[in-house]
């Protein structure tokens, strides 16, 4: 009796050195960094238009959000687009982690910028039974009531600060429809069933129907469908009664801003089209946000330009917008910087790089949106033989 | 009555383990006997390709020609099969492989060690990193050597980072900004800069825009490119591996590049 008590003890004693040893190390870890909010800002921006796109929720560190958030308030932009993942939210039904999205609010708040949120990317669990090889763009019509709810919260939680609220993205293309066959209707029957969601928590929040990539692919393409008819069928369906306005993509490719729109033709003014087909069926008065734009100065990319193009063009079609476009309520640049490179052609979009090392671009736009001159030659002219 | 006791567990425990051993015998065994299912459907290779991205894949008179065709191609012939390419936007190659579109994505595609829980990547055929290009003989054999040279770069470019990040640690040197790698290039080939730093690709493009030019070329950074194919479709992997190891190793490849390279420079408008 005596010996078990004295193990006893003995046992007691080492488990309480242990804990006090466990106690220590945790006091003497390195502590999280931190990142403070500092004072309210303000955009400085004669440009109310401006807008860029962000891919914040990807980001790791939280200074990198802040950051980006900084430098897009510096180049005079005080609208962002960022895409907030249902599967990266609510991993499992019902149950959601804000952290991400809570943070990426919290500094554009404190930045003065407001958000246009694109929503997109299905759980596993709600693509259960969807096929073995389902994607992350595969939503099943039955989990079409849970994107739904999710898009309610979302806008609920974040109605003070969200200028729209964007429902998919280009559901013309097979790939971001989940490699299934594209379907205007059944677009349009997801938005019956998330309009009335959304509205009812955050009657204030719009929601905007999907941008649609632009293309000429033919009818009856296994790839994608033409985003004009794509959106005629849409309306015919009955996309005006679901939707507060339109989200809109429009790159320039390798022609000039100033290029006249064709149907036959990919172009920046191709918005211009997608617009009469919006007033045609009696949705004019709807605002129209451009949520992505830009030029690409690859080099070796089938549709890039020269960097001094991209420059060029770039600032005449925000120029273009401001002046001509009442009907866009925003224009939006694809885009800022993205967490990690591709190591390919889609970083010659970008606007910073992963350093956030400004290209010439962001100088550019920052000088144009901020009314500042700028004559410092970024290169030395062409070598001559 | 123990000692009993325990004959009788460890008896009770070994015939279960001979048990569950004869089971998966008899299960390895079927798995055996059954047929050797075929590496594609249809005999045919599915090849998702990026056609907007001279040199590795581009439309040419009504076709389709690039580095990553016509690797394509000897890798069907080395497996047996016919062969389908599927133009694929950069954004869908993953989602391509993911759906079963494709068998195997060649598209220019730098690998991505964040992939390979879905994927499994071929022996890189290619380094899509930077390259320091100066004139034969000049001795700027390494970033290294640099120091108190003029080294031309493209505004904004992988090489003007890295020609950065070394102005950092070696004697300063001249860095010269152009607007683009072919200007660049162009200003060591016009004795306007001593080497420069730009894409292998871009190097490699100059070489053939002007043969006569004798420039060396030597490896700053690297970007491996790889063929991709779904890590569930083990066999087909690492038979489509083995393929284009051996292109690799009897210098096919380097073929494929040079000439892909010089055909995408004489299609090229201008």
């Amino acid at each position: 009796m005596a010996q078990a008590s004295n193990i006893t003890r003995t046992r007691v004693a080492w488990a309480a050195r242990l804990a006090f040893a466990l106690a220590c190390l945790a006091l003497i870890a390195p502590a999280g960094p931190r990142v403070a909010l500092g004072p309210q800002q303000t955009v400085d921006t004669r440009q109310p238009k401006l807008c860029v796109h962000t891919r914040l929720m990807d980001e790791v560190d939280e200074w990198k959000v802040q950051r980006s958030l900084q430098m897009t308030r510096e180049m005079g932009a005080g609208t962002i687009v960022e895409f907030f993942p249902w599967a990266y939210i609510e991993q499992a039904p019902g149950q959601y982690d804000w952290s991400g999205s809570d943070r990426i609010f919290r500094h554009a708040r404190q930045q003065g910028i407001r958000v246009i949120a694109r929503m997109g990317y299905v759980p596993a669990w709600a693509r259960d039974g969807a096929g073995e090889h389902s994607t992350l763009n595969t939503l099943p019509a039955r989990s079409y009531a849970d994107f739904a709810r999710f898009s309610a919260s979302f806008a609920e939680r974040y109605q003070d600060d969200l200028s729209g609220l964007v429902i998919w993205n280009e559901p013309n293309l097979a790939f971001e429809w989940g490699y299934e066959t594209v379907s205007p209707e059944g677009y349009v029957a997801l938005l019956e069933a998330v309009y009335p969601a959304v509205k009812a928590a955050a009657p204030a929040v719009p929601v905007l129907a999907a941008p649609l990539a632009p293309n000429l692919e033919p009818a009856g393409s296994a790839l994608a469908m033409n985003d004009l008819d794509y959106l005629r069928a849409a309306y015919d369906a009955g996309l005006a009664d679901v939707s507060d306005g339109l989200a809109m993509h429009t790159y320039g490719f390798t022609t000039p801003p100033d290029e006249g729109p064709s149907p036959g033709r990919l172009n920046y003014r191709r918005a211009e089209l997608l617009r009469d087909i919006q007033v045609a069926h009696g949705d004019g008065d709807s605002p129209v946000f451009i949520t992505e734009t830009g030029w690409n100065d690859s080099d070796r990319w089938a549709y890039g330009v020269s960097p001094a193009q991209r420059i060029d063009y770039t600032l005449s079609a925000l120029e273009m917008a401001a002046t001509e476009w009442s009907w866009a309520d925003a224009v939006c640049l694809w885009v800022l910087r993205t967490p990690a490179p591709t190591l390919s052609y889609p970083d010659l979009f970008t606007l910073l790089n992963t350093e956030f090392r400004p290209g010439a671009l962001y100088n550019a736009v920052r000088a144009w949106a901020r009314g500042e001159q700028t004559d410092e030659a970024l290169w030395l002219p062409a070598p001559r033989g | 009555m123990a000692a009993r006791t325990a004959r009788l567990i460890a008896l009770l425990l070994f015939a279960v383990a001979i048990l569950a051993i004869a089971v998966q015998t008899v299960r390895a065994v079927r798995r055996l006997m059954l047929p050797v299912p075929p590496l594609v459907e249809n005999d045919t290779l599915r090849v998702g390709v990026d056609i907007s991205y001279p040199p590795f894949g581009y439309a040419a008179g009504g076709d389709i020609d690039g580095i990553d065709v016509r690797i394509g191609r000897r890798l069907a012939e080395a497996l047996g099969v016919g062969v389908q390419f599927v133009p694929l936007g950069f954004d869908g190659l993953y989602d391509a492989l993911d759906t079963g579109l494709v068998d195997v994505v060649l598209a220019g595609l730098p690998a991505d060690t964040g992939r390979l829980d879905r994927v499994i990547y071929t022996p890189p055929y290619f380094n899509a990193g930077q390259v320091l290009i100066s004139p034969v003989g000049t001795g700027v054999t390494a970033m290294q050597a640099a120091s108190g040279l003029r080294l031309a770069a493209a505004y904004g470019s992988e090489g003007h980072e890295a020609a950065e990040d070394w102005l950092r640690r070696i004697p300063p040197f001249d860095l010269r900004l152009y607007a683009d790698e072919a200007a660049a290039v162009d200003a060591v080939r016009l004795g306007e800069a001593d080497a420069a730093v730009v894409s292998h690709l871009a190097a490699l493009i100059a070489h053939a825009r002007h043969p006569d030019w004798d420039a060396a070329i030597r490896e700053v950074t690297v970007v491996p490119i790889a063929g991709a194919t779904r890590s569930d479709r083990a066999r087909l992997a690492y038979a489509v591996g083995d393929a284009l190891a051996s292109l690799l190793s009897d210098g096919t490849i380097e073929r494929i590049v040079g000439a892909a390279v010089q055909a995408s420079v004489d299609a090229a408008p201008g």
